[in-house]
């Protein structure tokens, strides 16, 4: 699928793209020093990120070695004026266009008479030969005002770690930044988790794009608002919740409910995407906390149930929906609703519950053989019938000391 | 059980004996190598690259190849004045992986004196939770990852009286599932790695009773693939770094005997790269200094002879544990 994107996005013919950078090659003079350095480059960064040896781009490449490396910085005058208008036109279209929903690095050859940024039906490709360059030119950028401890202009901070974390999601430091910016009022939570998203849609599985999601939810989204704020009659659109903590709830609502969906686009796009099933357990936590689970839990059980019939070898599908079996046992244990049947129709015990699971599952091993998951889950739900039906919870501690030893010191 | 689609081939083209000096020149070359794209793009993890490949060049027997000097005045560089953890490099931001990295390190080269260690307790010790749990540094995203470096670095620091141990074994137990497996929070997935770090606490402070070690022993070695090579999740592809986190599991759990360890052995080799050293994730890929000490210490763990023991819990050559005193608890079946 991404490799199609990325034909369509060469298929693609820029008319209507300025010409903001020059062919390197004509414009520039490269020492022979550089040029040699290029050849004793070794192999594996070229691959790094998918590229190969072919005529255009080395220069380039000379160019970002000499940005990381630090030790040249007399060639910079015009190549940051470049390396800048690349950053601020993609800034724009991320600013712009709030349907974007998608972002890649295209693969080009080098031609470079043209601006590397491609902006076509709300998706926005790199070209790649400027990847390193620009990337080098924003990270020295980041690097060098946080050890000077100068304080930036935030607009130019955010430039740069929106290119670098493009590039390189997993860089928690840029992430930390961006942070700070956000809670200062620099930075607009909804520009962030639009920007967030679209960096899902490369790397669907970045651990470090949930966590600062759910940092955002803690500290921007659901961020505990001052009583005094509230106004004097306590008229409010939020929502007490019992303990005289008040809450934005339709904002918190609508973010989780959001979440679930980008859980399941995650999902859809990376096989066994663990991070994105933590991230949606995670989201039923809060749901617990600042809505409650009883609507939630009835609409994911039968969503799960829909995706598990088409993804029957992804045990974090079927591993969320234990989670969801629990959840419900224990509101029925805690009479936060009568009967199972308020959650799933025609259910009305526990046991029966587990009975129609296990139906569910035997219904799929039969159509779909082979799958250790099926099996997994199978054992999940034969377990939890057991404890409930016997009442002795399955053992899951060792028998005492002295089956332990400590190793020799 | 079912059959596994998901499987790598061995062919008689992939290695079948250990290339011990590709690898150890593979770590030697790689640490020289400081002026491109890709030394950018790594650092952000480079104060744990830098422990994958001394560690690996130890098992190996040649750690004199580092100069040390150079590696410790870098570390000294990454301690956060302020916190007192360490960044995985210069101007980024301190977080428990690192810290642990950083001692991890500083204990191997014997030069805990170099840097400020009541800071690092400190650090540490402040990140842990009300529940028992650890956040990652100060922004507060919490993994039992992080429980698992934080008991880690005290122990080897001999400070745990510094944090509640108890609780910290609480929170851990919190995260065990159904099929004895642990994962990253309470209610979280199993998944290998989460349980060598949960495993490993509990081994660390000496609470492997709570484990039922033969519910999770089944669960680990149900982890082996036909090509011999382990996974870290139902129906996922095998990768030789789960050759470490299952293989140690079960060494602390007393059950090592209960996987085809010839079978392991021909993966773990499968996975070297006989042109540039150095193993990969799975046969045919690119390699990379995390899979080559994990390669490496898991053939060690199998009992690779030219290869220095290792410790399951520490993944630091067992004499530097030796030398230091420090134990782990180990199931005995």
């Amino acid at each position: 699928m991404r490799k199609g994107k990325i034909r369509k996005f060469n298929r693609f013919h820029y008319t209507n793209e300025v010409a903001c950078v020059k062919r390197n090659r004509q414009r520039r003079k490269t020492s022979k020093l550089e040029r040699t350095r290029y050849r004793n480059h070794n192999k594996p960064a070229d691959f790094f990120l998918g590229f190969s040896h072919t005529s255009g781009f080395p220069l380039l490449l000379c160019d970002s070695f000499i940005y990381i490396t630090g030790k040249v910085s007399t060639l910079t005058t015009m190549e940051d004026v470049t390396c800048e208008r690349i950053m601020k036109k993609i800034e724009a279209v991320l600013s712009q266009d709030t349907l974007l929903d998608e972002f890649d690095i295209v693969f080009s050859l080098g031609e470079v008479n043209r601006s590397p940024v491609v902006h076509v039906e709300h998706k926005l490709g790199l070209e790649s030969w400027c990847v390193k360059h620009v990337y080098a030119y924003a990270y020295a950028k980041i690097m060098g005002s946080k050890q000077t401890k100068r304080r930036e202009d935030p607009a130019q901070v955010l430039r740069w770690t929106q290119f670098c974390l493009l590039i390189a999601p997993e860089v928690t430091t840029f992430w930390n930044l961006r942070k700070v910016l956000l809670g200062q009022g620099d930075l607009s939570a909804n520009l962030e988790l639009h920007f967030t998203r679209l960096i899902l849609s490369r790397k669907p599985k970045c651990m470090e794009v949930f966590q600062h999601r759910k940092w955002m939810f803690k500290n921007v989204i659901a961020k505990v608002i001052p009583q005094q704020a509230n106004g004097p009659n306590g008229i409010d659109p939020e929502h007490h919740n019992g303990n005289g903590v008040v809450f934005h709830s339709e904002q918190i609502e609508r973010f989780l409910f959001a979440e679930l969906d980008l859980c399941t686009w995650a999902a859809n796009k990376h096989q066994n995407n663990y991070h994105s099933w933590n991230h949606r357990l995670w989201v039923i936590q809060q749901f617990a906390t600042y809505v409650g689970l009883v609507d939630v839990c009835r609409a994911e059980y039968e969503e799960s149930h829909k995706w598990i019939s088409v993804h029957v070898s992804e045990h974090s599908g079927l591993h969320y929906l234990q989670y969801l079996l629990d959840s419900i046992v224990s509101l029925v244990n805690e009479s936060k609703v009568e009967n199972v049947s308020e959650i799933v129709p025609y259910v009305n015990s526990v046991t029966k519950l587990y009975q129609r699971e296990l139906d569910f599952n035997r219904d799929l091993i039969e159509e779909y053989e082979d799958h250790e998951a099926l099996f997994c889950h199978r054992r999940f739900l034969l377990t939890r019938l057991r404890d409930l039906l016997c009442s002795s919870p399955q053992r899951t501690c060792s028998p005492p000391p002295p089956a332990l030893k400590r190793s020799p010191g | 059980m079912g059959s596994h689609p998901k499987d790598v081939v061995i062919t008689d083209e992939h290695p079948k004996t250990l290339l011990y000096q590709k690898h150890a020149d593979y770590i030697v070359g790689y640490s020289k190598k400081k002026d491109d794209y890709e030394f950018t793009m790594t650092e952000h993890f480079r104060m744990s690259g830098m422990y994958w490949g001394i560690t690996a060049l130890d098992l190996l027997n040649q750690l004199d190849r580092m100069d040390s000097t150079e590696i410790l005045d870098f570390i000294c560089k990454c301690q956060d004045k302020g916190s007192g953890g360490f960044s995985p490099s210069i101007g980024h931001d301190a977080h428990l992986l690192y810290t642990l990295s950083a001692v991890q390190i500083l204990v191997i080269l014997e030069a805990l004196d170099k840097v400020d260690v009541e800071a690092i307790v400190k650090y540490v010790a402040g990140l842990q939770n009300e529940d028992g749990s650890f956040s990652g540094d100060q922004w507060g995203e919490v993994d039992t990852r992080f429980s698992f470096c934080a008991v880690n670095t005290l122990a080897l620091l001999k400070r745990l009286d510094a944090i509640n141990t108890e609780k910290a074994v609480e929170f851990v137990m919190r995260c065990q599932n159904v099929d004895g497996g642990f994962g990253t929070r309470p209610g979280s997935e199993s998944h290998a790695g989460q349980i060598y770090c949960c495993v490993g606490l509990l081994s660390i402070t000496g609470q492997l009773h709570r484990v039922n070690g033969d519910l999770l022993g089944w669960w680990l070695c149900e982890r082996q693939l036909p090509s011999g090579g382990l996974n870290g999740r139902p129906e996922k592809l095998p990768d030789v770094c789960y050759s470490w986190w299952v293989l140690a599991s079960l060494t602390m759990l007393g059950r090592l005997h209960w996987i085809n360890a010839d079978k392991m052995r021909v993966f773990i080799l499968a996975t070297q790269d006989a042109e540039t050293g150095g193993f990969t994730d799975r046969p045919g890929d690119m390699v990379d200094l995390y899979h080559t000490l994990f390669g490496l210490a898991g053939l060690s763990l199998l009992g690779e002879s030219s290869l220095k023991p290792i410790n399951p819990v520490f993944c630091m050559p067992q004499y530097v544990l030796d030398r230091i005193s420090v134990t782990v608890q180990i199931m005995s079946t």
